[in-house]
């Protein structure tokens, strides 16, 4: 599904350059549920955003389901954000003036998919995720456990092949965080939904079923 | 999709409410200007265009102006080939019109039966091939005609005129467009004139008083008619008038020309008002759209993410640019109805209705405006946060802060400049106004008490006896210490000059404003003699002996007017000069005292060239016998109706001008405070929101409210500062240039300038500081935690 080829990424600092990232050759099949770990500062953030299609490798060649990202279009790429891929944040990042119901609603506006449609795609994830009674709040109004299930929710409303999520239950304490694991396994089980998080947490990783360590920009 | 974008636009408006009102209202404020300057100059251009006729339609000039001599037009109808039609137009008479229990006084238009072919006036009623056809019609204007008759259809119905004529109404007049530079009240036919005894001999082929409009014949040539013209002038006029050279000018220039408003002028000018205005207004939006979006930036990312792409990226904030804008310019229109009437009183030569306001080219041009504003309002900010780097924009990171940008600070300053601009010129005029007011005129103006005489009376013999028998009640009142009756009093002095000579040096000759008064006039206004006397009523000799001023005396070169007499130029006559007076004020301080010459027009009492009776009285003992007189006035059957006022008021009235100037600039400097304070207000909350974190990190380190106000704050008053700076010389050199047209004018003083840049500078402190207030008592662990 996902195939790194080489993947180096640098930074200009000053007159010389920081290295992130160094030679990275990583494959990802196709249902697997991947935690990628390490120390601050070691790039995991930075390898995600790449696979996230955030921010492009120096160098290196990276295939999306056999395609070349690099020579993907922009419009290609907003392609790929509306369709096939989901993105969970540690700071949830919803739209604070949207309600539940709107935030998890506008990945299918981007798609512009029929408004009936759209209604029944909410409506089920809503149910999915027991959110039906807060549809109408506003994210200022939820704990950050609530916030995460609506980030997750957003994540896979338009039905993506792959999730990433960079510290999902980072600000989050560990009973709401076991909840949100539970979710990413029932949706990797049960969804066939590709998973790849970065994560601190050795409990967290032990959700998954392979742990990718990362340590001075080179998987160990 | 849509709605969902106006959906979030609008929420996010709401959110940040005040925020949101300043925007708009400072918008708005800046458009209504826009809109009401270029309806101005749109009603400017189309100034007379509505005449069908208009490219054959000319006016008969002369060199010296618009007016030519009385019976030219029947000699060009008569002559002319190329002439198809034409009309004189001249006032001459205001006399009262009544039918029934209704009167009105109206000055009369006569013109001739081509008047309604030569110019485009629709007739509401009547039939416009006869309406001036006869001898005894009237056309009436509809406001006349609803005044006269109310709704219903006066024709055929017969005008009693105070003069004793009668007429016959033949029609009345549609409204009158408000681009029209003829705007006749009432038109009765030249014939009518032509047998008013008081006219006749005045139409000879010298006195110039009569505008003649010709329209010409499809495809006349103007240079042929001028040719003919020449000879009518070799052939027909008088002798002394055979060097005059006629021509014809197009009726589209007549407004430009010989209009109340120099309309090119206008035009021009108006319009760099308006852009400027627009320019600002536009500047303003665009960093008060750029300071919203930029703390919106992680949203973008997310939505970005979210796979909106770049288009759904600006698609969002144009629609948001152009919900904010569409308020601004619905409320801009909404208020444009309401302040249309205070515009108009201001406004002199030009009208707008309401109407104007919903006319299609109107509407057309508003919409062409909120799509341009949507356009750079959003643009700016929406190019700048679409391009921005996802993985930087997730992180809320701007690649490069827009904090000193140049294009800011001086917009800024120019703003604050033009506003301290128009706060001096605003404190200069209203300080010239007082200086004016309170000034010494050198006559007493405090303790004159003035009645109209000229009421137009229905007997005016029996009204005469009348008021001279309340004068010998007025005489026996102990409050009343002096009487007179004149032409005129100070600050209403006709414009009426004529050249004299000394009596004794004829080569010398002297332009002097002449004016009748009795032998109590300068006693009453309290007019010091230098020399000679007044006028006595006891000395026959004196009615034919002038008094005459200080500079009249100077300009004459004279020292002493002992044993000096003068004459008119050309007259054989010879006027003993009795009495010379200080140089009082009877004109405003606006100009300096001119020579006066005053001629005696009989003693204290009712005459019909009397228009005043002055009576020197205490203000605050004047109460019962103001009650006497108009008890007194009441049983004198009159049109106008008895009224009086102070001497200071009349001549006060003079400076009405002025203070309606003073009132525009007044709302000019309103304007401009509150559209520099919006863009500053704009301003300081970006960097505020900019500099949360520094701020939250300075807090925690136990910085003071006061050191983060002034680190907010201290970047925008220097600006204003500078922009003082700038401003004070400016202002000065303005507003000497204004004061110089003043005879008698205030020294701007240093600390009204100071004062100017002080408020300017307390409204900027007070518009920063709220908003850096807010920031600095912001708690700063929520500061930290927004990274």
């Amino acid at each position: 599904m996902i195939q790194l080829k080489h993947i180096s990424k640098h930074y200009p600092v000053g007159f010389g350059k920081n290295e992130v990232l160094k030679d990275v050759d990583l494959t990802i099949f196709p249902g697997e549920f991947v935690s990628i770990m390490g120390p601050s500062g070691s790039g995991k953030s930075t390898l995600l955003h790449i696979l996230g299609l955030l921010e492009e490798p120096s160098t290196g060649e990276y295939l999306f389901e056999g395609e070349p990202v690099q020579r993907m279009s922009e419009k290609k790429r907003t392609q790929l954000h509306r369709g096939s891929i989901g993105f969970v944040f540690q700071a949830y990042h919803l739209i604070d003036e949207l309600t539940v119901y709107e935030n998890i609603e506008t990945p299918l506006l981007y798609k512009n998919m029929p408004a009936s449609e759209r209604k029944s795609r909410v409506a089920d994830v809503l149910d999915r995720f027991n959110m039906v009674a807060k549809k109408d709040l506003f994210p200022n109004q939820l704990s950050g456990g609530q916030q995460q299930l609506v980030g997750i929710a957003r994540a896979i409303v338009a039905e993506p092949r792959v999730i990433l999520a960079d510290e999902p239950t980072g600000n989050l304490h560990s009973d709401q965080a076991r909840v949100i694991m539970q979710m990413f396994k029932h949706l990797n089980e049960t969804d066939k939904i590709t998973i790849i998080q970065v994560t601190h947490s050795e409990q967290n990783a032990a959700f998954g079923h392979r742990v990718i360590e990362i340590r001075d920009g080179k998987i160990q | 999709m849509f709605r969902n974008y106006i959906k979030i636009a609008w929420r996010n408006l709401w959110r940040r409410k005040l925020f949101t009102t300043v925007n708009i209202l400072g918008m708005a404020v800046g458009l209504i200007c826009v809109a009401f300057l270029a309806l101005c100059v749109q009603q400017m251009l189309v100034r007379d265009k509505f005449h069908k006729n208009l490219d054959r339609l000319y006016l008969v000039q002369t060199d010296n102006g618009q007016q030519s001599v009385y019976p030219l037009l029947k000699e060009m109808l008569a002559s002319f080939p190329q002439v198809e039609n034409g009309t004189r137009i001249l006032q001459w008479d205001a006399p009262w019109f009544s039918y029934q229990d209704k009167e009105v006084s109206e000055a009369i238009t006569y013109a001739d039966a081509g008047f309604f072919k030569v110019f485009t006036y629709p007739l509401k009623y009547g039939n416009k091939d006869n309406a001036l056809k006869d001898k005894f019609s009237i056309v009436l204007s509809s406001e006349v005609a609803h005044k006269l008759f109310g709704s219903e259809n006066p024709v055929g119905k017969t005008l009693e005129l105070s003069d004793k004529r009668r007429l016959i109404v033949s029609g009345v007049m549609a409204p009158i467009p408000p681009n029209a530079s003829l705007r006749p009240a009432v038109l009765v036919s030249t014939e009518n004139l032509d047998a008013k005894a008081d006219f006749k001999d005045m139409g000879d082929w010298y006195n110039c008083f009569t505008e003649t409009f010709v329209l010409l014949k499809p495809g006349a040539s103007t240079a042929t008619v001028e040719k003919q013209l020449k000879g009518v002038v070799a052939t027909r006029f008088a002798t002394g008038a055979k060097d005059r050279v006629m021509s014809l000018m197009g009726y589209g220039q007549f407004a430009n020309k010989y209009g109340e408003l120099n309309i090119g002028f206008y035009v021009y000018g108006l319009s760099c008002i308006a852009l400027f205005i627009l320019i600002i207004v536009a500047i303003n939006l665009v960093n008060l759209n750029m300071a919203v979006s930029l703390t919106r930036i992680q949203e973008v990312g997310v939505r970005k993410v979210m796979g909106a792409g770049r288009k759904g990226v600006l698609l969002q904030f144009f629609t948001e640019a152009g919900l904010t804008v569409g308020i601004g310019c619905l409320l801009a229109w909404g208020l444009a109805f309401v302040l249309m009437p205070v515009l108009n009183e201001r406004l002199s030569g030009i009208q707008l209705t309401s109407s104007m306001l919903y006319s299609l080219p109107f509407i057309g041009g508003w919409l062409l405006g909120i799509m341009l504003l949507t356009l750079i309002a959003g643009g700016y900010p929406a190019l700048y946060l679409s391009a921005v780097k996802l993985v930087n924009a997730m992180k809320g990171k701007l690649q490069s802060a827009p904090r000193k940008v140049f294009s800011q600070r001086a917009l800024i300053i120019a703003q604050f400049v033009i506003a301290v601009v128009f706060i001096t010129g605003s404190l200069v005029m209203r300080q010239q106004l007082r200086y004016m007011e309170e000034g010494d005129v050198k006559f007493n103006k405090a303790q004159v008490l003035t009645l109209r005489l000229d009421l137009d009376y229905k007997d005016t013999a029996q009204a005469r006896s009348s008021i001279n028998a309340l004068m010998d009640r007025l005489r026996q009142y102990p409050q009343v210490q002096g009487l007179s009756t004149s032409q005129s009093v100070p600050g209403k002095y006709y414009e009426n000059y004529n050249t004299f000579v000394p009596g004794n040096d004829q080569n010398k000759e002297l332009s002097m404003r002449q004016a009748y008064i009795d032998n109590g006039f300068l006693t009453v206004f309290g007019v010091h003699f230098l020399e000679g006397r007044n006028f006595s009523p006891d000395l026959v000799t004196d009615e034919k002996a002038v008094v005459i001023n200080q500079t009249a005396m100077r300009q004459l070169g004279w020292t002493s007017i002992a044993g000096k007499t003068l004459r008119t130029k050309g007259g054989k006559e010879d006027f003993p000069v009795i009495g010379l007076t200080e140089d009082y004020h009877y004109r405003s301080l606006a100009g300096s005292v001119q020579p006066l010459i005053h001629f005696y027009g009989g003693k204290t009492a009712m005459h019909d060239w009397y228009n005043y009776l002055n009576i020197h009285i205490n203000p605050k003992d004047a109460a019962p016998v103001i009650a006497m007189l108009r008890k007194g006035f009441e049983n004198i059957p009159s049109h106008r109706a008895f009224s009086y006022s102070f001497a200071d008021e009349i001549f006060n009235e003079q400076y009405k001008r002025i203070e309606s100037l003073i009132a525009l600039i007044n709302y000019f400097t309103l304007i401009s405070v509150v559209i520099a304070c919006a863009g500053i207000f704009a301003l300081v909350s970006l960097a505020a929101q900019q500099r949360t974190r520094e701020i939250g990190i300075r807090k925690v380190l136990g910085a003071g409210i006061v050191s983060i106000v002034a680190l907010l704050s201290k970047d925008f008053i220097k600006l204003v500062g500078i922009a003082v700076l700038i401003a004070a010389p400016l202002a000065w050199w303005l507003m000497n240039r204004w004061l110089q047209d003043f005879a008698y004018s205030i020294k701007i003083s240093w600390w009204l300038l100071a004062g100017a840049g002080l408020v300017t500078a307390l409204i900027a402190l007070f518009t920063v500081g709220t908003q850096s207030l807010k920031a600095a008592l912001m708690n700063p662990v929520k500061a930290i935690k927004t990274e």
